[in-house]
């Protein structure tokens, strides 16, 4: 049968012919001499549907075992040539990586907008709402209300910045304390994270504008032991570990008792030793002024101090993250330094 | 304060310290933060009193003196001394050789003292001054004691103390705690350990010259109390040593025997006292009057004084002789020749004081503790203890019959107090002996406490009351909150247990204000902007370099400083200050800054307006650079928070409202057809008026409160398409009176289908004025577009920028 002979033939050229093959050039001259549309097999291949019935299985299958054997046989060795050659070709290119990125660097957030995130966001895991306080407010909610009436000596605690009238830029967050207290539902859960203002000269230690995170508790049977709870509780949130604490009696007027709660100095871990950089010796940090609610600040707002009791707190936000990032100069947060920013 | 540990032993005769650590620890925790526990007088070695017998010039140094000084030996020693009041007579305090004083200009260095050549004269040991025995500061000349001295005593271990500093600002409720009285009576408390008070009696008066004092107090509200008395034939001098250290250790200087005296009592009990020279008043009359009109007095401190309306004072008949528990006036103060005092203890009500001190811009001693509102009962018992002191240290005898004014008598104060509370407000479980322990520690006495049922305090559901009598000396204590803070912090604050409230699950609902205003920073951020604070208050120059004015701006009263006068209404000015500090580090960048403003305008409830602003800047080199990267920032702002609400509006050239905006290159920001804010180019002027002309500099800012209160609602998703997108770039010549924008919002308004999305490729501005822009168009469709169709699109898109004067480049 011509065919089948024309095919052995073939067969026997091509293996011939791929032992000749060198490279990936030749083995595509190749290709196309044996496989492509001009190719003797492809003719005979494309020939097969016009053959006598009893010649078409026997040829169709012997041409079609030949072509897809010589595929194969051209896929192994183009594999195998690309890997030599991409060898040869790439032996001597390199470039420098130890180069750094384009400089698009990512633009920060202050770390007073990232800190109060995460206080935010523990208190909101306690059942705290978050309300922003004002900027300027009057003399009622500013003292009044927080049971510090005109001409209390209290007042001297507050340097304040007065604006016309009876306003003033904020002293403390705990202006909101009164419109929280008369403007919600009892259980109160809310904390108020804002910028504060006092007149007072700037030191590494002092600032004049700073912020604090005020906190308000009101419900029935709210206990001195809770607050205390709450803020073990915080702490340990923040810093990601138990902290030490200590109470110390202090006063404010909207308070009754008015406590510090002081935390083991991280810088020194309560070692102590004279010169710390964070305590000077103490071992200990003021953190977080606070206290039950007095009696007149609720009854103020309409809250009956014989059925609710509280707690609050107002903390100053640089405070706390100046020790935990073991920053050694307030005056930072307001400085617009990016290289300050940047580093958060 | 300053609480001198010897002193205290007078009340609490028992107590020592044994470790200051742990003392210090007890009073931080129970009382009030002890700053400092400092130890003196403990180098100070080989101090005697002295007497100089006779006194030369040095023969070569004239700043010094050649002194004989009697120090109760054989001879005389021979010692130099340089202090300008060293006179013959003078009984001083002498450092002998092998003696050890401290250095005055640093108290923690010692120095030893020797014989020490000085010229030609060996100087046989030392006269000191205050500051050089470690006795406050006063370095000024040698120490004065009285005649009464006695030459030749030892007296090195009469410095030996320990004072305690203790933080004033825990105790501003606490007017008792004042003095070492006070401080000794919460010691008593807190280590238990016993209080004793010694019987003062008046001292009986003299034989002959009766006066009488008329006391007139006019106006028994501004003083509740006015008690004196008058001692005749004092002999003013210098203190005794043991007072001048007592009064030096707490922080005063010594002046002379009277006025040691009066500080002694006000620093002992807590009483502010004062001594007229009576001599000096022009009648027996002491009236306690408001000022006149235009009333003047010169102060002991040589201030002529205008009195405010409704200064308290102390008056003859003729004039005010002292501003009411603030300072006592010059005419009648009393010198070393005053033989004749009239001595007051008063008491004067705390508004008032503290009203006039702050009017008069004096703040005293005496101010301070009774703007704190001090106890009527003390004043008995200060002006008494006084009148012995004075008697024994300064001679004389009492003179006049003792005058107590005290119209209204304060009644037993009485405190109910619901036992319940313990447990309920406070979670402490305290059995009934330990409550009374810790009541009576303080002198606050439960009637009939037999009564009490033993669980009474264990039950938060059983109610109990009973009445506290409180001493008259705690001010502070007047409702049951005052008295649980005393059980609690007697108890221990570290041993109240801690304990988490219990609460629902209902989760508190978000604000959010707030979450838009922090999706808000976090656009900026990752639009390259850094957030940056700064401070609320601005200066007139300020605005003036940001061309703005600022007549309009609130001011504030009491400026910290000129350039912190005014309440910033917009946040642009407060930006450009941080560029030329940060060109130094970076070349180019951008910065941002949420804060509320304040405006002029009232709201509703007569505060002013202060609405949320945001502002941003980016600093590059060429304008159209920096304005599409901070114009970016606004498109983000735009897509992301705003619901695309946002449109930019350029206006003709009026830029009146923003004056530092360049008046060709700047946008108004709308939403729904109101401006809310800005965008452009700054204006060069500023940017010279800033330091930074240099470089391009694009600002905007934008009013948050509206963006604030939008609510997202999901948007409708487009579905995706799965053939091959086309793209096609086509560049336009720039028409010279149309808007690039304009074309952006024509386009897919025109109609032609199959457009996804169209976009600037670039924006080139060549010199000669002619512009030229590169549009992407993405294409896409249910099917295979085919070169017709996109030619036919591209051919439409051309014609809709030919309308606007648009022509598209070969």
């Amino acid at each position: 049968m011509a065919a089948l002979d024309k095919i052995a033939k073939i067969k026997t050229a091509a293996d011939a012919d791929l032992n000749k093959v060198e490279n990936s050039e030749q083995l595509s001259k190749f290709e196309t001499k044996y496989l492509g549309r001009k190719a003797e097999l492809t003719g005979i291949l494309r020939g097969v549907k016009d053959l006598p019935a009893d010649q078409k299985a026997e040829v169709g299958k012997a041409s079609n075992i030949l072509r897809v054997d010589l595929e194969k046989q051209i896929e192994k060795r183009k594999a195998k040539f690309m890997a030599e050659e991409f060898g040869a070709k790439l032996k001597d290119e390199t470039m420098d990586l130890t180069v750094t990125g384009q400089g698009n660097e990512v633009a920060k957030l202050h770390p007073l907008t990232k800190e109060r995130e995460v206080i935010e966001d523990i208190f909101q895991r306690m059942g705290f709402q978050v309300v922003e306080p004002f900027l300027i407010d009057n003399d009622y909610n500013n003292f009044t209300a927080l049971n510090i009436p005109e001409g209390h000596p209290a007042r001297d605690m507050w340097d304040t910045i007065r604006v016309e009238n009876d306003w003033a830029l904020i002293p403390h967050t705990s202006a909101m304390q009164h419109r929280i207290l008369s403007g919600h539902q009892v259980p109160i859960r809310a904390i108020v994270p804002g910028k504060c203002f006092r007149h007072e000269a700037t030191d590494a230690r002092h600032e004049h504008s700073f912020f604090q995170v005020e906190g308000i508790y009101v419900d029935r049977g709210i206990k001195l032991s809770d607050m205390l709870g709450t803020f073990a509780e915080f702490l340990k949130q923040y810093f990601g570990r138990e902290v030490p604490i200590k109470i110390q009696p202090t006063y404010f007027p909207f308070v009754e008792p008015g406590l510090e709660i002081l935390m083991e100095c991280p810088v020194c871990r309560g070692k102590k030793p004279a010169d710390c950089a964070g305590c000077s010796g103490s071992g200990w940090m003021e953190i977080i002024p606070c206290g039950p609610i007095h009696p007149f600040v609720l009854r103020e707002a309409g809250l009956d101090p014989e059925v609710y009791s509280g707690f609050a707190w107002g903390f100053g936000l640089e405070r706390l993250i100046m020790v935990k990032y073991q920053i050694d100069d307030i005056r930072y947060f307001h400085s617009g330094r990016l290289d300050f920013v940047s580093q958060f | 304060m300053h609480i001198s540990y010897n002193w205290l032993k007078k009340y609490i005769p028992d107590f020592e310290i044994h470790d200051v650590e742990n003392f210090k620890n007890k009073l931080d925790t129970r009382l009030s933060e002890a700053d400092r526990v400092m130890v003196k007088g403990e180098a100070l070695a080989n101090l005697v009193i002295g007497q100089i017998v006779s006194i030369e010039d040095h023969p070569t140094n004239k700043a010094l003196h050649v002194c004989k000084v009697d120090v109760g030996e054989a001879e005389p020693r021979t010692i130099v001394c340089g202090a300008p009041n060293a006179r013959e007579g003078l009984k001083s305090v002498i450092c002998l050789p092998g003696g050890k004083v401290y250095d005055p200009k640093d108290q923690t260095k010692v120095i030893d003292i020797g014989e020490r050549k000085m010229g030609t004269i060996v100087s046989a040991g030392m006269i000191c001054s205050l500051a050089e025995l470690g006795v406050g500061e006063r370095h000024d000349g040698i120490i004065e004691l009285p005649e009464t001295a006695k030459v030749g005593t030892h007296i090195a271990n009469e410095f030996k103390d320990i004072i305690i500093e203790i933080a004033n600002k825990n105790l501003a409720h606490r007017p008792d705690a004042f003095s070492h009285m006070g401080i000794a009576r919460e010691i008593s408390a807190i280590f238990k350990t016993r209080f004793e008070q010694r019987q003062i009696n008046l001292p009986a008066s003299g034989a002959e010259q009766k006066t009488k004092y008329k006391v007139n107090v006019q106006d028994d509200k501004a003083c509740p109390r006015y008690s004196g008395i008058s001692i005749h034939g004092i002999k003013v001098a210098p203190s005794p040593l043991w007072l001048q250290i007592a009064v030096s250790y707490a922080g005063l200087r010594p002046i002379n025997n009277i006025v040691d005296i009066t500080n002694y009592i006000m620093l002992d009990m807590g009483q502010p006292l004062h001594a007229f020279d009576a001599d000096k008043l022009d009648s027996n009359d002491v009236i306690v009057r408001k000022a006149k009109t235009n009333e003047t007095i010169m102060t002991l401190d040589g201030e002529k004084r205008k009195l405010p309306a409704n200064t308290l004072v102390i008056a003859d008949r003729k004039e005010a002789i002292a501003i009411a528990g603030i300072m006592g006036g010059e005419s009648t103060a009393v010198t070393d020749k005053t033989t004749n005092i009239f001595l007051e203890a008063a008491n004067f009500e705390m508004y008032g004081i503290r009203r006039s001190s702050r009017e008069l811009g004096l703040r005293t001693d005496a101010s301070s503790r009774f703007e704190k509102g001090i106890d009527p009962a003390m004043t008995l018992d200060g002006l008494t203890k006084a009148a012995e002191m004075i008697l024994d240290v300064c001679g004389g005898e009492i003179s006049s019959e003792l005058t107590d004014i005290y119209p209204s008598p304060e009644p037993q104060r009485i405190v109910p107090f619901n036992l319940n509370a313990v447990k309920r407000l406070q979670g402490i479980e305290l059995d009934k002996s330990k409550l009374v322990d810790i009541l009576s520690s303080l002198n606050l006495e439960i009637q009939n406490p037999e009564r009490i049922s033993a669980d009474a305090l264990l039950r938060a559901d059983l109610s109990t009351e009973v009445n506290i009598e409180v001493p008259s000396y705690r001010r502070d204590i007047k409702s049951q909150e005052d008295i649980l803070e005393e059980i609690a912090r007697l108890y221990g604050y570290e041993n109240v247990p801690r304990t988490l409230p219990k609460r629902d699950l209902a989760a508190p609902s978000r604000n959010r204000q707030v979450d838009n205003l922090l999706r808000a920073k976090k656009l900026m951020a990752s639009s390259g902007l850094t957030e940056i604070y700064t401070y609320s208050m601005v200066g007139e120059q300020l605005y003036k370099d940001t061309l703005l004015p600022s007549n309009n701006l609130l001011t504030v009263a009491n400026p910290i400083s000129p350039e912190l006068a005014l309440i910033r209404n917009q946040i642009v000015p407060s930006l450009l200050t941080k560029v030329k500090q940060n060109l130094a580090r970076y070349d180019r960048f951008g910065l941002f800054e949420v804060s509320r403003v304040a405006l002029k305008e009232k709201s509703g409830e007569g505060l002013p307006l202060q609405p949320y602003r945001l502002a941003g800047l980016y600093v590059n080199g060429e304008d159209m650079e920096t304005y599409r990267f901070l114009r970016q920032a606004i498109d983000n702002l735009n897509n992301q928070l705003c619901d695309q609400k946002l449109t930019i509006v350029q206006n003709e050239r009026r830029n009146e409202a923003y004056p530092y905006m360049h008046p060709g290159k700047y946008a108004t920001i709308e939403l729904d057809g109101e401006t809310i804010g800005q965008i452009g180019i700054l204006h060069p002027l500023v940017r010279s008026n800033f330091d930074i002309a240099g470089n391009s500099v694009a600002v905007f800012e934008i009013e948050m409160n509206k963006i604030m209160e939008m609510e997202h609602e999901a948007k409708q998703f487009n579905s995706l398409s799965n053939f091959q997108p086309v793209i096609r770039d086509l560049s336009f010549w720039q028409g010279a009176e149309t808007k690039i924008g304009d074309l952006l919002q024509l386009i897919p308004k025109s109609g032609i289908k199959y457009i996804e999305s169209v976009k600037i490729l670039d924006v080139f501005q060549a010199k000669d004025g002619k512009s030229s822009f590169t549009l992407r168009l993405t294409l896409s469709a249910d099917h295979t577009l085919t070169q017709a169709e996109i030619g036919e699109i591209v051919e439409k898109v051309a014609a809709v920028a030919q309308k606007e004067k648009h022509q598209l480049r070969g």
